[in-house]
């Protein structure tokens, strides 16, 4: 590992595709900031990640992408480790609490999710940017979801998130092409993370039948006939980094299984 | 931003470790532009393309090219307009990969820089014989036999043309639309044994432009009456391209390669644009 080494920072690190994507960065040589709200959580898996990696150049940042604040701390302590910052993946999200119609979804609930769906990206983006280097290998990838893609009744919050990310995605792409910087995003479908088993289980205790039942029933309407493993996500994210995707920015690209197609 | 439009150096790209090795890969339109391209990003990635184009000459010189450096592939000679061409890919497919190949790559295509004012209905059929029936056919000759072999990955380029269309060259934006409709479609009937995705590229400097008896440049260069790059990149100014110049067929090739390949398993029904953020739509 050398100071020449790429450097990327990862939000949401602890998490399902975080976690993964972290993986993927270090393994190709990358060094890493890690970033989540717990700092024992990113404590933890940097511990993880220079025992499996040894030497890995790992930084741990415990964020809240909401918060200016914090933001600003994250981007002074990343300029301090690297000076520089190839990559901004914004990971990092939070679901609805529950579905519920416009008429039932509390204000507070739809800003809280917008905070950190929608808004964290753009404050990250806004303190980020002066890091990413404009000789044409700096680029931000950004986590939005099929249901930014397509409506969802009762999750008017959530779904209008992860729209505003592939609108956010576009107008920085604009905005950054004549720095040399791409902008794009990984629109996942149903991912086999804890987040999603839970929400198996929760749904199958609700129908009282088994994990199983439930977790088949769910993946028959996925054309794949399954939940994407969290690395697919990461692969999208590393393969839109990387130079390979020189010529795409704008771009989201859907990994889900084909449950939308747009 | 500089021009450097027409230089068109071929720079390799790094490979990516996309685990294709000994894939058959079938790639219609190979021998030029961002065919070749294609064929060339997946013989350096350890498969072996099978080069399909009416150009036997090209295509020779191309399989020259990659044996010199190693590289196992293999060439068709057939006029993919035609039910008889996509008959002969199938025979002669037969000994090169039996009953269909690991992977499709629909990538022939022709187009000409004129309105609908000045397309007969002759030329708009012509368009969409190569443009549109060559991938139908194709895919109706290959995927039964690649469902019972157990599964692969199909790739069609289309074009930024086909979800933002522009005053002109209508005939082959309409059919490069009709493509994307056609793969998603495909991607539901083949679900979950075939992967069916779309490459859409925006404009790409290939012989498309550069040919002097039929290149565009040379329409080009009269609509903003000057020369060279400076005329595509008026061009490219006038369609607000974000990156301000054109594509390498290459980075079209490493995204073709991309969703080829089992990095991409869990993507299907899917297009990605390769246009330098020209694509303004939210969807």
């Amino acid at each position: 590992m050398t100071n020449a080494a790429p450097s990327v920072l990862v939000t949401g690190a602890t998490g399902g595709i975080g976690r993964e994507t972290a993986q993927r960065f270090v393994r190709e040589g990358h060094r890493v900031a890690i970033a989540d709200i717990r700092q024992d959580a990113v404590d933890a898996l940097a511990e993880e990640l220079r025992t499996e990696f040894p030497g890995a150049d790992v930084l741990p940042l415990e964020l809240d992408q909401s918060s200016v604040p914090s933001v600003e701390a994250a981007a002074e302590a990343v300029r301090g480790w690297s000076g520089q910052l190839t990559t901004l993946a914004v990971v990092a999200g939070v679901l609805q609490s529950e579905g519920v119609p416009v008429t039932r979804l509390p204000v507070e609930e739809f800003q809280r999710v917008h905070a950190v769906n929608l808004t964290g990206p753009f404050i990250l983006a806004k303190h980020f940017i002066p890091l990413i280097p404009t000789d044409g290998t700096g680029s931000i990838v950004m986590v939005a979801s099929y249901w930014g893609r397509e409506a969802h009744p009762l999750y008017a919050a959530y779904c209008t998130s992860k729209a505003g990310v592939i609108s956010l995605v576009q107008v920085l792409a604009g905005e950054l092409a004549e720095d040399g910087i791409r902008v794009n995003s990984v629109a996942p479908g149903n991912t086999n993370t804890q987040m999603h088993q839970k929400h198996l289980r929760d749904e199958a205790a609700e129908l009282g039948i088994t994990f199983e039942e439930m977790r088949d029933k769910h993946w028959s309407t996925i054309p794949m006939r399954y939940a994407g493993e969290p690395h697919v996500i990461s692969d999208a994210i590393f393969f839109l980094a990387s130079d390979q995707a020189s010529y795409i920015t704008g771009a989201t690209l859907d990994v889900n299984g084909g449950v939308v197609m747009s | 931003m500089a021009a450097g439009n027409s230089s068109a150096e071929f720079t390799e790209k790094e490979i990516m470790d996309l685990r294709l090795t000994g894939k058959r890969v079938l790639v219609t339109g190979g021998a030029s532009g961002i065919g070749d391209a294609i064929v060339r990003t997946f013989a350096a990635e350890g498969a072996v393309p099978v080069s399909v184009d009416i150009d036997a000459a090209k295509l020779e010189r191309q399989r020259g090219e990659l044996h010199a450096v190693g590289a196992e592939s293999f060439s068709i000679v057939a006029d993919l307009a035609t039910q008889g061409g996509i008959d002969a890919v199938v025979a002669e497919g037969r000994s090169i990969f039996g009953s269909a190949p690991d992977v499709i790559v629909n990538n022939v295509g022709t187009g000409r820089l004129r309105t609908i004012e000045e397309t007969s209905d002759e030329e708009f059929h012509r368009t969409l014989e190569l443009n549109l029936f060559a991938m139908v056919r194709i895919c109706k000759a290959f995927l039964p036999a690649m469902r019972e072999n157990g599964g692969g990955s199909v790739v069609t380029v289309t074009s930024d043309l086909s979800r933002q269309p522009e005053d002109s060259i209508t005939d082959y934006a309409a059919s490069k639309a009709a493509v994307a409709s056609v793969a998603k479609s495909l991607a539901r009937l083949y679900a979950p044994t075939i992967r069916v995705n779309c490459v859409a590229p925006g404009p790409i400097y290939t012989p498309f432009w550069s040919d002097e008896n039929y290149g565009w440049q040379k329409t080009v260069e009269d609509a903003y009456d000057k020369q060279g790059d400076a005329a595509l990149q008026a061009l490219i100014d006038d369609r607000g391209i974000p990156m301000a110049r054109m594509g390498r067929p290459e980075e079209v090739g490493a995204a073709v390669a991309f969703l080829a390949s089992d990095v991409s398993a869990f993507t299907t029904g899917a297009t990605l644009g390769v246009d330098g953020g020209s694509i303004r739509a939210l969807f």
